[in-house]
């Protein structure tokens, strides 16, 4: 099972940011230090789960800026006092924790523990003078702080992983067209492969069976490029859907989409076994091509095709994503989308998502009713923001932004009964983890 | 401190055997996981690798001085049912004939005399004829009571909604249960300890003669005194008095002359019937069998309904005892004296705890003291010449139970299912959501404008730099307190304090108040209001007269630009709007990280891909090298 760490850090590139402030690892603004020392102590040691070594490096620097600062009124023990203060509860933390995970049943000493942990052992004894004996003199203490904040950099923060998104922005670019083109090659290739299988009844042979071994391996390669910020998987969704792979193209209305299921499951099912984010792009494309026709005509093919493919997505996801555990929020997610854009194909969607979870229909039903009223009365208007968007292009926005509008918009439509009220409750369940705001 | 310690974290981690000693403990827990310390000095590589696994370790001042406290025995507790004589049945293999399975899975089953049987898991529990007894409660038919000469009937039948679906929420929640198998069951025998799957080795819950005749003395005293009496048990952490109250409680609503007590529930580390930093007053009118986390307590339940909640917002009281008593203090007005009170103190039996308990047994008028020795000579010197009124009773402290997740996951299992927890609706079962919380439709909360749902932020304990307010709450859990409408001014007033011990409500708020609310409430830059710190450092606490805790609340995300909250609470839409007209403010302070809340959706969808979307706070760990062995022990500070 995986494990996960909660740390009081948003992302791992604030962890950075601090260490460069604290560090001076690039040059920094005059306030730099002193507003990662207020982070770390005033917000994230409130929040819990905050590593001693962090804690210790942003105690020991208050101590310097406190002695930096010009204020007169400070007196000799005031200043001694903070440095104290900081180093002992730097040297005590330290001990007490490597004690706690030794394990034995008679405590083995400070200066034993320190010698495991291979911290200097004249910290812990400077520790035991500060507090025992005499406070030590300034210039002992001013010595010390320093020599522990190297110790700390050695033993947390020059470990810390640089993040690798940091590295992505310009390396490498690929351009998007060559990347489509494959994309546009390899996939025709496999449509030809399958009809001709088909066609000579040889769809189950071990020969074409590597065949579409190999496709999967070539549709990976592609998922796998640009996987930083996962384009890979966008411009091969893009392609697929946009340019109508999955539509048969003698189709006529009311036609079974077997054929078309048939043909493309093996690699599709495979895809997604191997690349977790690939349901979630499928199905976020499906729905724009669903919603974008601002005119969706119960006459119209294409449509009803992108229609039977969508829900045909989901329950394949479901299938066969990782531990086969069903994908509740790419569910909610088409149902809202079929919600906020009633229309007949749509409409066909959300009906048929409904009847298969009862769990959907306790959040959703009555939304889904009147968003059918709404549209049946035709007094729904096209939201501007979203139609301006899609005048813009919608093919160039990349997909969390679609998201975003699509978000948006029952906050605008069902806003005005209720916004006198300090308190309402969302529309819709949120599909994003704690902490964002959809 | 160190033997114990050590053996509470082999506890978490190992299957231990039945009965297994401190000591031996001990040793498991050094051949599994720190062989380290026996080994030949490190290479110098090593030892810095060792200093870096240290480092990301939080400090939090329960590295020290620290014993195994934990009070709350998930497992154990919900199957405890016992006889004196404890001839438990190993049923249905041996009853020949005294176990009939019935349809649905339910069971009748016939015990003589004496005779105990116990079963692990969720059930329904009738009495058909004659009587029975579990954890100190006296269970006989409702209907015609029939004697039996010999003998007693009881069915057992599986439950419809059962606390189980959070098994898949949060790895907290497994291993806790027998295997299924009978899978349409909720519920199974306990087999001998011997058959294997030992995570379960439940020890039978023992009432000793002393407790008895302790039990029966409290008992009389409830009937003669007409119901004045306040009983508050005295121990150390892990010395039984959890295990107590609810014996008694059980003993005493048995009673047919009573059916209802009041339960002071006064302990924040872990408490009987709330989330933790909560406080509160409840009429307890069922039994209380299972572990604290499957009864939280609530204004709509029906057996253990919430009547006026406090919150610390910590999990010890050490930065303002003084509030906590005053809370205290002010929830016992709300006490019937007709009924019974039993109140549940903290573990924290020395130094500034033991002056608080002193102070505590005086301010609500403790007619009952149960010791549970061995005490510090002192407190219990302090505590009787101080009560001369009241009668003192005392017990050995029970040894303590091996328990089988630390503190802070006790405290972290019941408040999610505290957050879980469905308003039942009267007569009906507690239910429960098995919707991960991250997807559960979050209440919208403006905090600026005409219009704002929240009034401010209090912070108590350690304040957050303004500008960081923000980042600080985001993600975090706080305490929604409403505030009377005449003590809304004051308590936005610098000169208002806390409550005295003699809550002598006439006085109010009057004299506190000459300036506008509007003084004291600062705005951070993304306009959060909060109440700025008074020059000594603090923010006062809420007068707990005129105001009361409503709820706790998941801050799910903040919406600067629409300057709104996004908060998750257990209320339900009517409680809600019932509060819309009132004057809310919201207090937060050293509440534990919800790191549950931030998993929940990750462990439901058991994939992967949860992390490939951005995931506030939350790193993979991806090697089990480092990270594999730090150690954390995070047990609350000093109280218990």
């Amino acid at each position: 099972m995986p494990r996960y760490t909660i740390h009081p850090w948003r992302t791992h590139t604030d962890l950075l940011t601090v260490r460069a402030q604290l560090y001076h690892v690039d040059t920094p603004a005059p306030d730099a230090r002193r507003h990662a020392v207020d982070r770390i102590l005033s917000c994230w040691k409130l929040r819990g789960n905050l590593p001693h070594a962090v804690e210790s490096t942003a105690l020991l620097i208050d101590a310097q800026l406190h002695h930096q600062s010009q204020n007169a009124d400070r007196s000799d023990f005031a200043l001694r006092a903070v440095y104290t203060a900081a180093f002992t509860r730097f040297v005590t933390g330290f001990c007490d924790i490597g004690r706690s995970r030794e394990g034995l049943l008679q405590p083995s000493s400070m200066l034993d523990v320190a010698k495991r942990i291979g911290m200097p052992v004249r910290f812990v004894g400077l520790r035991h003078e500060a507090v025992h004996e005499e406070l030590p003199s300034l210039g002992r203490l001013v010595g010390a702080v320093q020599e522990a904040l190297r110790w700390l950099w050695e033993v947390y923060w020059s470990r810390l992983e640089v993040s690798d998104l940091n590295g992505v922005e310009g390396n490498g670019k690929v351009d998007d067209g060559e990347v489509e083109n494959e994309v546009r090659r390899v996939l025709k290739a496999f449509r030809s492969s399958r009809r001709d299988a088909f066609r000579t009844n040889r769809q189950r042979a071990a020969e074409h069976q590597s065949e579409v071994e190999a496709f999967v391996e070539a549709c990976g390669r592609i998922l796998d490029s640009n996987s930083r910020d996962r384009r890979g998987v966008g411009m091969f969704v893009k392609v697929l859907v946009d340019e109508r792979f999955l539509v048969p193209s003698g189709r006529s209305l009311g036609d079974s989409m077997d054929g078309a299921f048939t043909l493309w499951d093996p690699l599709l099912s495979r895809l997604v076994e191997s690349h977790h984010t690939l349901p979630a792009a499928l199905v976020q494309r499906l729905q724009a091509q669903l919603t974008e026709s601002t005119v969706q005509s119960s006459k119209d093919v294409t449509s009803e095709a992108f229609a039977l493919w969508l829900l045909h997505a989901l329950e394949f996801s479901n299938t066969y994503a990782a531990h086969g555990s069903t994908d509740a929020s790419l569910q909610a997610a088409t149902l809202r989308t079929c919600c906020l854009y009633p229309g007949h194909w749509t409409t066909m969607v959300g009906q048929r998502l409904l009847d298969r979870d009862a769990e959907l229909i306790a959040d959703y039903q009555a939304l889904f009713e009147a968003s059918l009223l709404v549209a049946n009365s035709e007094v729904m208007e096209e939201d501007t923001e979203v139609g301006a968007a899609i005048d813009c292009g919608p093919s160039e926005l990349p997909i969390s932004t679609r998201d975003e509008l699509v978000a948006a918009k029952p906050l605008a439509l069902l806003d005005d009964s209720t916004a006198a009220v300090g308190w309402r409750r969302a529309l819709f369940a949120p599909c994003v983890p704690i902490g964002i705001v959809a | 401190m160190a033997p114990k310690r050590n053996a509470q974290e082999a506890f978490g981690n190992l299957v231990v055997p039945h009965q297994i000693s401190a000591f031996a403990a001990a040793r498991l827990a050094k051949q599994s996981k720190h062989v380290a310390a026996y080994q030949e000095p490190l290479e110098d590589d090593e030892r810095l690798h060792d200093a870096a696994s240290l480092a990301q370790v939080p400090y939090d001042g329960n590295h020290g001085d620290t014993s195994s406290d934990a009070e709350s025995e998930p497992g154990n507790s919900v199957l405890t049912s016992t006889l004196k004589p404890t001839t438990i049945i190993h049923s249905p293999a041996h009853g020949k004939g005294a176990v009939e399975a019935g349809p649905d899975g339910r069971l009748t089953i016939t015990l003589r005399n004496n005779e105990t049987t116990a079963y692990v898991g969720e059930y329904d529990l009738r009495v058909l004829e004659g009587i029975a007894t579990i954890y100190g409660a006296v269970l006989a038919p409702t209907s015609s009571p029939r004697r039996r000469r010999d003998g007693t009937v009881v069915q057992i039948s599986h439950v419809q909604s059962t606390i189980r679906v959070l098994d898949k929420l949060s790895p907290l929640f497994r291993n806790m249960w027998r295997r299924e198998d009978y899978p349409t069951r909720t519920f199974q025998p306990l087999q001998s300890p011997a058959d294997g799957d030992s995570q379960h080795s439940p020890l039978p819950l023992e009432i000793d003669q002393r407790t008895e005749t302790v039990l029966s003395r409290l008992s009389t005293e409830v009937d003669s005194t007409a119901r004045l009496t306040r009983v508050m048990a005295v121990g150390a952490k892990s010395s039984g008095k959890s295990t107590f109250n609810r014996i008694l409680c059980n003993a005493l609503i048995s009673k047919p002359s009573l059916q209802k007590i009041l339960y002071l529930d006064l302990d924040p580390g872990q408490p009987e019937f709330g989330p933790s930093g909560q406080l509160s007053l409840v009429e307890v009118t069922a039994p209380i069998l299972g572990p604290p986390f499957t009864h939280p307590a609530s204004a709509r339940s029906p057996n253990y309904s919430l009547l006026r909640a406090h919150t610390i917002a910590a999990t010890s009281f050490k930065d303002d005892p003084a509030h906590y008593v005053a809370c205290a203090t002010e929830l016992v007005q709300h006490a019937d004296r007709q009924y019974p009170l039993v109140v549940n103190s903290c573990g924290w039996v020395s130094g500034l705890g033991a002056s608080v308990l002193h102070d505590l047994t005086q301010a609500l008028s403790i007619t009952q003291v149960v010791l549970l020795e061995p005490l510090d000579a002192g407190l219990t010197a302090a505590l009787q010449t101080s009560c001369t009124d009241a009668t003192f009773h005392r017990l050995p402290r029970q040894p303590a139970r091996p328990t089988a997740r630390t503190p802070a996951e006790s405290r972290g299992m019941q408040t999610m299912a505290y957050f879980h927890h469905r308003a039942a609706k009267a007569t009906s079962e507690p239910r429960w959501s098995s919707k991960a919380i991250s997807s559960r439709r979050p209440w919208l909360v403006s905090y600026d404008g005409p219009h704002a749902g929240i009034q401010a932020i209090i912070s108590y304990g350690t304040q957050p730099h303004p500008d960081f307010l923000a980042e600080t709450l985001d993600g975090s859990l706080v305490a929604l307190v409403r505030l009377d409408s005449q003590y809304e001014r004051g308590v936005l007033s610098s000169s208002h304090h806390t409550a005295t011990s003699e809550p002598s409500a006439d006085d109010s708020s009057e004299s506190a108040t000459t300036a506008p609310p509007s003084d004291l409430i600062k705005r951070t830059k993304d306009s959060l209001p909060y109440i700025a710190p008074t020059t000594s450092g603090a923010t006062a606490p809420l007068d707990p007269r005129f105001s009361e805790c409503v709820s706790l609340a998941l801050v799910r995300g903040i919406d600067t630009p629409n300057k709104v909250l996004q908060l998750v609470t257990p209320l339900s839409e009517s409680q809600v709007a019932a509060l819309m007209d009132q004057t809310l403010v919201i207090v937060r302070g050293s509440f534990d990280a919800p790191e549950w809340a931030y998993l929940e959706d990750l462990h439901l969808n058991g994939r992967e891909s949860g992390m490939e979307t951005e995931r506030p706070w939350v790193s993979r760990t991806e090697t089990v090298g480092i990270e594999g062995a730090v150690w954390r022990l995070r047990h609350p500070p000093l109280a218990g």
